[in-house]
């Protein structure tokens, strides 16, 4: 019983979602969600699991100083650093960020102009969209995460946009989308791409120009404010306590150990691809000598001084050839032998994904159990 | 009199010009027709949250709002969508569409009209004669079609347009269970051979004459993924002949539940190979699940710990290089398979052997000579024949303007 119904359970479990494809009916959709959130639950209590053999196994190494028993210590700085900012930024005393009237009228729902403008009178920028909530004998600001698709005015109306001028058009964009670019000058602008990101203190907007010829909008301000009451009376606004996440230290820590340390390690991709490109085209072989001579084409092609003027120098006299050479050479590799055996590949790993699927389905493959 | 005659037809023209102007204006400018054959149907293959509206396009009409009322309600009808004529979706025979999907509740009924929109630019009276500087309002005529019966959205119980899949999936489970049925029977499965696999052996060998550890990276997905039980099987297989030479198995996981399952799989094949005093649960460990950390970590091991041979199977992303290439450089032999064929290349040009394409979902059964398993690697291969012999015949068929076949696989699932 014990190795029968686990396998009971995920040949029907399994059988059901293939079901589920083929159903568009919403309690379909809703068995799916809900598998998906029980997979994220059991995901949660997984990582605890993680978290104890990670514990145990660099608790040993200390313990029985084996060899490099000293790195296992920076794995504990490391692992208790980060709960220690988030408890320090937590216990903290913070400052106040601006004051409110006695008087103030508050009430659960949106936060009225005039309390908009004495909190922006006090320096406190908030998001178009601000959330009052009820938290005891407190308060609680929420600033909305916005989002909306809007036909785009004109094309030229995202492309020229720039630090100095946001255009009337975008502007009338937002408030035709119920929503207002802030009024702040400084609006930082950044192109990503097809992608443009409007900064404006704690808030930012995502623009995106698809293909549709709309403009999708994204905007975040996730910033929560509590509203306390002082000893003289006054409601004090101070920013959120959330555990771990609005924390300066935490943030620092983040941005200036963890994101340099993840680039640093990307990074060395480009040395590894020079060392493997070296062993791998000696051309010793035909398969080499093949491999060699399509990375020749394509770097060649890739590179605007090797297909621009070094071409033109030694072959600009055949003029029988046509202009971007290198460029019809290099597709013609990647879209034709390139993609018929990258196509190949894919479906061989698709029939054999359904086919491992369908041999844990139907019981015969168990290592998911570790069997 | 010939003034006389000179302004009469001057008159004349000028009423005529008029009268064609008015008539011109009146044709072109402001001839507005309300849609008709207005239709509702319930969307099909949907979840019961829109409705389609179907009808004929107005002449002359610059765009169409859609305007909705719930029906036994005496409600106004409200506008649930505008659409411009270059936004609308034409159908194949000339009628245009639009799919009603906003806050669409079931078991209520609706009422639809559609609304024909035309902006107009009338011309203001200017102060000045010079036309670059007059100035214009834009004003909207508009034309309403006759309410539609009363339609309810409702969900479907079968995708129609998933048929193929269907018949496809049932194919391939028809040819697995007869494929298994003929393997119990005793029938003998040949498999080719697998010269990754085949390596497996000697470099397990090859570290246990060395004394140095084998290292086994279950790639970076989660147990849900058939690339990461993929791996798991070949890890099964790799222990057992590791446990047999007495050569530890080093095993650093990125998802807590692989390493639940990994550590399972070494603890029954240690108990299975008769030695589970080999079995150390701290050989199958949790290291980081952020990528480029768990990365740095493994690197660091595969650089302190020299093994002689490592094992990257599962689903890589952009550090399956950094992976191979360090594990290169301390001279280990690497045997790499994974699903993800935008790292394959980098596998083929760093390890010294790799499991291609569907090779890693067969390596368990290859291995474990499992008869069961081989038998569904021969329905696998039965049904890419069947996909190469439909390619070969879609191929023929264009040559002679039929898509027919081409059409089944470009079918939008």
């Amino acid at each position: 019983m014990k190795r029968k119904l686990p396998i009971l359970l995920c040949s029907l479990l399994g059988f059901c979602l293939v079901l589920q494809y083929f159903v568009p009916h919403q309690e379909s959709s809703n068995f799916f969600d809900r598998l998906n959130k029980w997979i994220r639950i059991i995901s949660v209590f997984a990582f605890v699991i993680g978290l104890g053999s990670l514990v145990r196994v660099h608790l040993r190494r200390i313990a029985m100083k084996s060899e490099y028993w000293r790195y296992s210590l920076v794995v504990f700085a490391g692992l208790l650093l980060m709960p220690v900012a988030a408890v320090i930024d937590y216990a903290t005393t913070q400052d106040p960020l601006a004051n409110l009237p006695a008087d103030s009228n508050l009430s659960v729902g949106d936060l009225s102009d005039v309390l908009r403008s004495t909190l922006e009178q006090q320096g406190l920028k908030l998001a178009p969209k601000v959330r009052v909530k009820s938290k005891g004998s407190q308060w609680r600001l929420e600033e909305q995460k916005l989002r909306f698709r809007s036909r785009v005015i004109e094309p030229e109306t995202i492309s020229s946009l720039n630090n100095s001028r946001i255009s009337n058009s975008l502007r009338q964009l937002f408030t035709e989308n119920e929503h207002s670019l802030p009024d702040d000058t400084k609006v930082k602008v950044q192109k990503k791409g097809r992608q443009w990101l409007l900064e404006s203190g704690s808030v930012w907007y995502l623009l995106k120009n698809d293909d549709s010829q709309e403009v999708a909008v994204w905007g975040s301000s996730n910033a929560v404010y509590d509203i306390q009451k002082s000893d003289n009376g006054n409601w004090v606004v101070y920013p959120s306590r959330q555990f771990g996440y609005q924390g300066q230290r935490v943030q620092w820590i983040f941005l200036n150990v963890y994101v340099p340390l993840d680039a640093t390690m990307f990074s060395l991709l480009a040395f590894f691809i020079a060392s493997a490109a070296y062993r791998s085209f000696r051309a010793r072989t035909v398969d080499a000598t093949l491999l060699l001579l399509a990375g020749i084409i394509l770097m060649f092609a890739n590179a605007p001084l090797l297909s621009n003027q070094l071409w033109q120098f030694m072959f600009g006299k055949l003029t029988f050839l046509p202009d971007a050479f290198p460029t019809i050479v290099k597709d013609w590799v990647l879209q034709v032998p390139g993609m018929a055996a990258r196509r190949a590949i894919q479906m061989g790993l698709a029939l054999g994904a359904i086919s491992q699927s369908l041999r844990i389905l139907l019981g015969i493959d168990r290592s998911w159990m570790g069997e | 009199m010939h003034l006389f005659k000179y302004y009469s037809r001057t008159f004349s023209l000028t009423c005529f010009r008029l009268l064609a102007l008015s008539l011109l204006v009146t044709g072109s400018i402001y001839a507005l027709d309300a849609p008709t054959g207005v239709e509702v149907l319930d969307t099909p293959d949907d979840d019961g949250t829109s409705i389609q509206i179907i009808w004929k396009p107005s002449v002359s009409a610059t765009g169409y709002h859609i305007l909705r009322r719930e029906d036994q309600t005496n409600e106004e009808p409200s506008l649930v969508g505008k659409v411009s004529v270059d936004q609308v979706e034409v159908l194949k025979n000339g009628l245009l569409r639009y799919t009603d999907k906003k806050n669409i509740r079931s078991k209520t009924n609706y009422r639809y009209q559609v609304m024909a929109v035309k902006a107009i630019d009338l011309p203001k009276p200017g102060t000045t004669n010079d036309p670059s500087e007059m100035t214009s309002a834009t004003t909207e005529l508009r034309k309403t079609s006759d309410e539609t019966p009363s339609i309810q959205a409702k969900g479907n119980l079968f995708h129609t347009q998933k048929n193929w899949v269907l018949a496809f999936i049932l194919l391939f489970t028809s040819l697995t269970l007869v494929f298994i049925q003929m393997a119990r029977s005793g029938r003998e499965m040949f498999v080719r051979n697998i010269s990754a696999l085949n390596a497996v052996e000697d470099s397990v060998g090859r570290s246990t004459e060395m004394g140095r550890p084998i290292f086994f990276v279950p790639g970076l997905q989660d147990i849900s993924n058939p690339a990461t039980i993929a791996a798991i099987n070949i890890f099964e297989s790799v222990a057992q002949q590791s446990i047999n030479d007495q050569t530890r198995i080093v095993a650093p996981c990125r998802d807590p539940i692989v390493m639940n399952v990994m550590q399972n799989s070494l603890q029954q094949v240690c108990a299975a190979t008769g030695r589970p005093e080999m079995y150390n649960q701290d050989d199958v460990f949790f290291v980081n699940d952020s990528q480029f950390a768990y990365v740095a970590a493994v690197d660091g091991m595969i650089m302190r710990d020299q093994p002689a041979t490592v094992f990257l199977q599962g689903y890589f992303y952009a550090e399956s290089l950094i992976l191979a290439e360090v594990s290169q450089s301390v001279g280990a032999v690497q045997i790499a398979g994974t699903s993800s064929d935008t790292q394959l290349p980098f596998f083929i040009a760093a390890c010294d052997y790799t499991l291609i394409g569907e090779e890693l979902f067969a390596a368990g059964a290859y291995i474990k000579k499992d008869s069961l398993q081989l038998g569904t690697l021969k329905a696998q291969d039965l049904v890419k024949l069947l996909l190469f012999g439909l390619m070969i015949l879609g191929s023929l068929l264009v040559l002679i303007d039929s898509s027919w076949v081409l059409n089944l696989f470009s079918t939008d699932w």
